[in-house]
């Protein structure tokens, strides 16, 4: 459905893009992750020819389209008409795109769907930054477009607003539409994402589904995590010894003796075992974690970030 | 139906934010009192009648005489004078308020980026463009036309006994007045359509609006230093108040060409706007069926 190569982009000596590819397959959902600054948006702009690219290929294409290829776009923060109501904007998005069907059936659907009927007449000055989000999806869903770009659709909403817009996009994934999800916030990608792509200065330096990179992070075979549990009380130097008879060769003591680290393969069952063994000897965990295969370690990994910063 | 929608939403802006009444009536309502303020003046500090007529002054007739201006203060307060000083304040209130109000429809939309949704449903620069430039110049030209008209009908019938002792230098009847009136509100449309194309082109309402007023005070001093007094939309007040007065110093073709060369710098700025915003469309991309 898209693909990228090799895009460059630089405001005045600054250099945003330098080199970037990806590609999305069509009737998924491609995660665009990346710290601030990175690019994200300057790539959706470009994607949408809002901003002029300085190298690079963008080929857009469906197996029966080769022209008028639609292309929806909410920016991060949409600034729509305050003066306008539900209806009246979507009315004029549908001028905008010479929408041919009927359009107040359109209009009606799209505010159904977005569950904003109940402020159908009233201004969208006055409405919260997420019934403004969900309208600017309504708007750029209008119509029908074959890649659909959402800049940090959920960034500034609250709980409520953000459970609302990925409910909205896990629907418009449902009904095979092709999506870019720019975003940072990674439980969000996970949930929907067929495909992610991890961004740094201005390149790609991560593409796949989040298994495959997982994998291509960990190795395909025996992907390996940490798990930290830290105890109430310090553990017996016997205690030790038992687990590591027990098949837990690499438990490792922390100094203070109230930390154990394993290295764990299957992270649910090794989880439940060791939690079982610690059990039996009255060993109580304060809390446990674990380290190394999530999205999020890779993503702090690959874009240089501390996790702790 | 691209155009039409444009149009709706330009009316709908234009009159949910209030700015349609501010324009509409703040300079007309302004106008009417100030008139109605120089007819009364007279009664309430003698204002008006001190300067038409001297021996209110306690000069006599023969004696202000003596002075060379003495006939220039007679006409300068003439029925005629009084019209076309308060059309032409009125005028320039016109302007400011226009130019200033309208800045939420020239380029701001930009620069809040409120038209990148419609631009990407595929909204096309000359609709967007056609609907603002034919809405607000043209409201602004029929307000000023309005607001002049009145304070020639006002002037007619307030201003229309010299004091004793003034001599009423010229006299103004209807159809001067709607001479004037759909002269001078050529300014303003000038005025508002220069203050779109800048600021529709570059984005910056704000640099639109204070260079327009700027541009037109400054390029009006040096056309004037240069010994120009017509064929430019800023002479219109001067050149149409000297054509009222005394139409042997100024011929109607200079009037007639001075509204062409106006109408055609008006034309010029809409496709100035078109051509800029046209050429601000990218297509980063290439249609490459499924690859």
């Amino acid at each position: 459905m898209l693909e990228i190569i090799g895009l460059e982009k630089a405001y005045g000596g600054l250099k945003v893009l330098n080199g970037l590819n990806m590609s999305v397959e069509k009737g998924s959902i491609y995660g665009l992750l990346g710290r601030n600054g990175c690019g994200k948006t300057t790539t959706m702009n470009i994607i949408c020819s809002i901003i002029k690219k300085d190298v690079g290929t963008i080929k857009i294409g469906t197996d029966n389209k080769v022209n008028d290829i639609k292309i929806g776009y909410l920016p991060e923060s949409p600034s729509l008409y305050g003066y306008m109501n539900p209806v009246e904007y979507l009315q004029f998005i549908a001028a905008c795109c010479n929408y041919k069907g009927d359009i107040d059936k359109r209009v009606n659907e799209l505010i159904d769907m977005v569950n904003l009927s109940f402020a159908k007449r009233r201004r969208i000055r006055g409405f919260s930054r997420g019934m403004t989000q969900k309208m600017g999806i309504a708007a750029s869903i209008f119509n029908e477009p074959d890649l659909l770009l959402l800049d940090e659709p959920t960034s500034a909403l609250d709980p409520q607003g953000r459970a609302e817009v990925m409910s909205l996009i896990q629907k418009l994934k449902d009904m095979g539409n092709t999506i870019i999800l720019s975003t940072h916030i990674l439980s969000d990608v996970e949930r929907v994402a067929d495909k992610i792509g991890i961004m740094n200065n201005g390149k790609m330096v991560l593409e796949g589904s989040i298994k495959d990179i997982i994998n291509q992070v960990y190795g395909e075979s025996d992907a390996q995590s940490i798990l930290h549990v830290r105890l109430l009380k310090p553990i017996s130097d016997e205690d030790v010894l038992a687990l590591k008879e027990e098949g837990y060769d690499s438990v490792k003591l922390s100094v203070n003796k109230k930390e154990l680290s394993f290295t764990i393969t299957d992270k649910e069952a090794d989880i439940e075992k060791i939690t079982k063994s610690l059990a039996l000897r009255a060993i109580i965990p304060q809390n446990i974690n674990v380290e190394g295969t999530s999205l999020e370690d890779i993503y702090f990994k690959y874009t240089n970030q501390n996790r702790k910063a | 139906m691209q155009l039409k929608a444009s149009f709706k939403k330009e009316l709908l802006y234009f009159s949910r934010s209030g700015k349609l009444y501010v324009i509409l009536l703040v300079p007309i309502l302004t106008m009417i009192l100030l008139t109605m303020f120089y007819s009364y003046a007279d009664d309430i500090v003698g204002v008006t009648g001190m300067t038409i007529n001297p021996e209110k002054m306690g000069i006599s007739t023969e004696e202000f005489g003596e002075y060379e201006d003495f006939d220039l203060i007679k006409e300068t307060f003439s029925q005629g004078s009084m019209f076309t000083t308060l059309s032409i304040l009125g005028t320039i209130l016109t302007i400011v308020l226009s130019v200033f109000l309208l800045m939420g429809a020239s380029g701001k939309e930009q620069k809040e980026k409120a038209h990148i949704i419609p631009n990407s449903a595929g909204l096309k620069s000359v609709n967007y463009v056609s609907a603002k430039f034919f809405i607000y110049p043209i409201f602004v030209y029929i307000v000023n036309f309005l607001m002049t008209l009145i304070i020639g009908i006002m002037s007619m019938n307030l201003f229309d006994k010299a004091p004793e002792g003034a001599v009423i230098a010229f006299n103004i009847d209807m159809g001067q007045i709607l001479l004037y009136a759909a002269t001078i509100s050529l300014l303003p449309l000038f005025l508002v359509c220069t203050s779109f194309c800048i600021g529709l082109s570059s984005g910056k309402a704000g640099i639109g609006a204070i260079s327009t007023i700027l541009g037109a005070y400054l390029l009006n001093n040096v056309f004037v230093k240069m010994g120009l007094y017509s064929y430019y939309p800023m002479a219109f007040p001067n050149l149409i108040s000297s054509y009222l007065m005394d139409n042997q110093s100024v011929s109607i073709y200079e009037i007639v060409i001075t509204i062409i060369i106006t109408l055609v710098l008006c034309v010029l700025a809409y496709l100035i706007s078109i051509f800029f915003l046209q050429s601000r469309e990218i297509r980063n991309y290439e249609d490459i069926p499924e690859f």
